[in-house]
């Protein structure tokens, strides 16, 4: 499967890469607006570079909320990032720290 | 686990996902709406954030629905949508016209409500800034101005004021010698110099007064405002330190305030320091006579209302201490912001309120329109259905259509409010504060043209929604009418117009009753003629001018030249001319009474003979002024007819004698009076007349005054003539305002005359919607029941018949909606009160004429399609059907 990410869909594979879970947590970390978030996660969902899976729905209920929808990098994901690491430099340093925290998932 | 917020925003923020949700795709539809809810819910973002981020969702929604908008696809939409207005061109223009009335009338009334009423001052920390007033019961004053001892006691006593600083209220009129050695005239504004420093407005060139101005009766120095900067300097700060001749004196400029700085007012080109005389404090006229205007800042952390409280304490000091100036003299305090807006309120309030009545009213119409729209596309959405198109593909049509009409709508209603602000502060009335600062809301204009799109593409994607629930046989069967459907969207359609007619007469009401006190106002006799009069200020410069003889003769010879000019048939000078100054007021004593038995205050204005033949004032009883009424003779006085029946009701007033103390003592001058003239309303048409007292100018020398000149042809055409008869006497002195009495009558009436006329063009606009609405939802009946009145007139109906009932049909939407109103418009009219005169908020002949208008309106937006209807051929009908 070809994988020529965009610029922006290689920030949001390396977001998930660190540990983001959530469209919103990628949305804060990357500072990209919604309308190119999402519909890049289901880009990269359709192209199996990410994996998206609802919570549990005893989570959500227990929160008295709809279900969130969490995703993760697969490995062909991984391997894509890393190639598209080698095309944008830009990318290679880590995103910025703390707005990662895994805690404000 | 984040806490699940319990916000509005998040409630407002889901309804927005699903009215969105349409645009998606429906195979992710539910998906993309639920992880977009969970994600709001678990935002802690607050309201605003939360609707910002979902309105992401936007975004994201149009681009999951990308494979639709191929840009082949969207010009064919653009092409469809288009043909589609243009083929109803009457809705088309009556939607956005009315849309577009609907932003532009709001967002410009707002912008200048906004600006007037709402923003804060702009100086520091405005909320500490306070006017400080006098009152007394006795004289009748309430939040007076201040006499200049009381202002200086307050100063230095009170600690709830980080400072205190004065400036005499009105202005100066004086000239201003220009580069080219042309002096122009200018308004100065004097004050205290620690007037600035109170309000926290730095100079943007120079300094300020040092504080000893305040007493320095040499300190001749100015500080220019940014206007007058630019207009006759170039801008160029190398001013600041040199001198300019004001009023033929050498005035050192110390400091150029920044643009936008306008204390009191705008049309302040100037300040000077007050310059008073160390003697002046220990004076009794300093405590007697009341001409200060008192702004305060409060010190950090003190309550409006513990000043005042310590401003009380003062007062009483003084009153004890200086019983024969101070007796009941009580001091207060108003919110700066308050006192500068003060009586602007009711009128903007009621005009905003009228606005936002006419909007409610353009919306019913256009939803009305939109509804009537969505109906009679039943049978076309129908057949496309059927012809294989999507909901999809239907929503989407409908979406570029009504995007296209909300855009022309936003397009031209931001057309509208630009040039709404730009005519409304054009018309206002001078005296509405703050106008200078007047600009149109960008932010307001945003969410307005914001919401109207959002209006239009609801209410516009119904024909979508209702198709998804169409059965597409039984509506191409039934020719897109079915008949419960149809009833229940009359019903509705119907109360939205009883509400557009209810809401209509409100506003057609409240622009009646100003409409009729209006005309009462200019019904007013004000005692004399004002056509044909014009009124010319002058200011003679004491530098040229420095004894009063000087002054006389300059002013005799003036009259003289200008008696003899074409058409001219009497001319005179005064302190003051009707409607353009009040006259100023003192203590008044009859001698040889008890100063119980008459009234405490009365009026005074200075003239010279014959101004009482140029005003048209009879004389009731005794003489004019003559030149032998001059400085050296026995003072005399010419009283008013309020006056001598106030206070000579069973006797002669000639020859009684007057003192203007209250406690007359041996120092006090007597004045005899020598004659009684009509009354007449100096002060504007408002003003009941009041007891007052003519003096000769001759014994009451003033360097400043006005020439009142009656002329046989236009005021106008003379006042270049008269110009020229100054310029002859003496080529330096500048006119300092000519204008006819007539003008001067119709501006202290313009603001009365600004609402009447908005509210009557909002009253005329809520008709005309209201009747479009109405003709509206009549037609769309005749149109939809073709069929049932074709058939009842094949049964025998006449077409009177038929006349008669979609008439009646129309006229009890008309009437339900005018009671609705009426028993509204009683309850709210009461707020009219305080800008009415002479008119009860209940007038019955306003509110029949208003009914009159409105019910006629009513039966020809009914007759219309009713004698369509009656004109109905039944063959033709049946045989189509």
């Amino acid at each position: 499967m070809s994988t020529h990410l965009t610029y922006s869909s290689a920030v949001i594979l390396q977001a998930l890469a660190s540990g983001c879970r959530y469209g919103f947590d990628v949305m804060d970390a990357t500072g990209l607006p919604s309308g190119t978030v999402y519909p890049a996660l289901r880009r990269l969902e359709k192209q199996e570079l990410a994996r998206a899976e609802w919570e549990p729905d005893d989570v959500a209920h227990a929160a008295r909320r709809p279900r969130r929808r969490y995703y993760e990098i697969t490995r062909a994901g991984l391997t894509a990032l890393e190639a598209a690491r080698q095309r944008f430099h830009m990318l290679r340093p880590a995103a910025p720290e703390g707005a990662l925290d895994p805690s404000t998932a | 686990m984040d806490a699940p917020p319990r916000s509005p925003a998040l409630g407002l923020c889901r309804l927005y996902l699903r009215l969105l949700s349409p645009l998606v795709p429906p195979e992710g539809r539910r998906d993309w709406v639920e992880e977009w809810s969970a994600e709001l819910a678990c935002r802690k973002a607050g309201g605003w954030t939360l609707l910002l981020e979902s309105s992401g969702a936007f975004a994201d929604a149009l681009w999951l629905f990308r494979e639709e908008w191929s840009v082949d696809m969207l010009m064919q939409d653009l092409r469809y949508g288009l043909r589609a207005l243009v083929r109803k061109p009457a809705f088309t223009v009556l939607a956005v016209l009315t849309l577009a009335l609907g932003i532009g009338a709001v967002t410009a009334i707002y912008s200048v409500v906004d600006t007037v009423l709402l923003r804060p001052l702009p100086y520091p920390e405005p909320d500490r800034l306070v006017e400080l007033w006098e009152e007394n019961p006795v004289k009748g004053w309430y939040k007076n101005v201040v006499a200049p001892a009381n202002y200086l006691d307050w100063r230095e006593q009170a600690t709830a004021f980080e400072d205190v600083a004065a400036l005499i209220s009105g202005f100066s009129s004086l000239s201003l010698t220009g580069a080219d050695g042309e002096p122009r005239p200018i308004k100065a504004q004097e004050t205290t110099a620690n007037l600035f420093d109170v309000l926290g407005v730095a100079p943007l060139v120079g300094g300020v007064f040092p504080a000893a101005a305040d007493w320095d009766e040499e300190a001749r120095l100015t500080i220019l405002s940014y206007g007058l900067w630019q207009r006759s300097f170039g801008g160029d700060p190398a001013v600041v330190g040199r001198t300019v001749q004001i009023n033929r004196r050498a005035y050192q400029v110390v400091g150029v305030m920044p643009a936008g700085f306008a204390f009191p007012e705008a049309s302040v080109d100037l300040w000077l320091p007050l310059r008073w005389s160390p003697d002046n404090r220990e004076q009794v006229w300093f405590r007697r006579a009341h001409f200060l205007r008192v702004v305060a800042r409060l010190a950090p952390g003190v309550t409006a209302a513990a000043a005042e409280a310590e401003l009380g304490t003062i007062a009483a000091r003084l009153e004890a201490s200086y019983p024969e100036t101070n007796t009941k003299m009580g001091a207060g305090l108003t919110p700066l912001h308050e006192w500068i807006v003060g009586d602007t309120r009711p009128a903007f309030l009621l005009l905003l309120g009228a606005v936002g009545l006419v909007l409610l009213i353009a919306c019913a119409n256009v939803v009305n329109l939109l509804l009537v729209q969505a109906g009679s596309r039943r049978r076309e959405m129908a057949v496309r259905t059927a012809l294989g198109a999507g909901r999809r593909r239907l929503t989407r049509q409908l979406l570029t259509e009504n995007l296209m009409l909300g855009l022309a709508a936003g397009l031209l209603g931001v057309w509208l409010a630009r040039w709404g602000v730009r005519a409304l502060v054009a018309l206002s009335p001078e005296d509405v504060p703050r106008l200078h600062e007047v600009a149109l809301d960008a932010r307001l204009l945003l969410t307005a043209v914001g919401v109207t799109l959002a209006a239009t593409l609801i209410f516009g994607l119904a024909p979508a929604f209702a198709g998804s629930r169409l059965d597409v046989r039984a509506s191409l069967h039934a020719g897109g009418r079915s008949a419960s459907q149809g009833r229940s969207q009359r019903r509705t359609r119907g109360l939205l117009v009883v509400g557009e007619v209810a809401l209509a007469l409100l506003v057609v009401a409240g622009a009646g009753l100003l409409i009729k006190s209006f005309y009462r106002l200019y019904q007013v006799d004000p005692g004399f003629r004002p056509e044909g009069l014009l009124a010319v200020k002058l200011g003679l410069p004491g530098a040229a001018y420095d004894k009063a003889p000087k002054v006389d003769a300059f002013y005799d010879e003036l009259v003289t030249r200008v008696r003899a000019l074409p058409g001219v048939e009497a001319a005179a000078t005064a302190s003051d001319v009707p409607f353009l100054a009040g006259p100023w007021t003192s203590d008044y004593a009859i001698e040889g009474r008890d100063r119980e038995a008459f009234g405490v205050e009365v009026q005074h204005m200075d003239l010279s003979p014959g101004y009482f033949r140029v005003l048209g004032l009879q004389l009731h009883a005794g003489r004019d002024f003559s030149d032998a009424d001059h400085a050296e003779a026995p003072r005399v006085v010419v009283i008013n007819r309020a006056l001598a029946e106030q206070a000579f009701p069973d006797e002669d007033p000639i020859d009684q004698r007057l003192a203007f103390d209250r406690y007359p003592d041996e120092e006090s001058t007597w004045y005899t009076i020598v004659g009684v003239v009509g009354d007449a309303r100096l002060d504007g048409l408002r003003a009941e007349m009041r007891p007052l007292i003519y003096q000769p100018v001759r014994q009451e020398p003033s360097w400043t005054r006005e020439l009142l000149v009656r002329t046989s042809g236009d005021p106008r055409a003379l006042a270049p003539m008269v110009r020229d008869v100054v310029r002859s006497i003496d080529r330096d002195l500048p006119v300092m305002r000519a204008t006819t009495i007539v003008d001067a009558m119709a501006s202290s009436v313009a603001r009365e005359r600004f609402v009447m006329l908005l509210l009557a063009a909002f009253g005329a606009v809520a008709l005309a919607l209201a009747a479009v609405g109405t003709y509206g939802v009549m037609a769309v009946t005749v149109h939809q029941r073709t069929r049932e009145i074709g058939i009842r007139m094949a049964l025998g109906a006449s077409a009177r018949d038929v006349l008669r009932q979609v008439t009646r049909e129309g006229m009890v939407m008309v009437v339900a909606g005018f009671l609705l109103g009426l028993a509204a418009a009683v309850g709210l009219s009461r707020w009219l009160t305080s800008l009415l005169f002479e008119v009860s908020p209940a007038d019955p002949s306003t509110y029949a004429v208003v009914a009159a208008v409105l019910l006629a309106a009513g039966l020809v937006a009914s007759l219309l399609p009713a004698r369509r209807a009656a004109r109905i051929d039944p063959m033709t009908t049946l045989r189509c059907e």
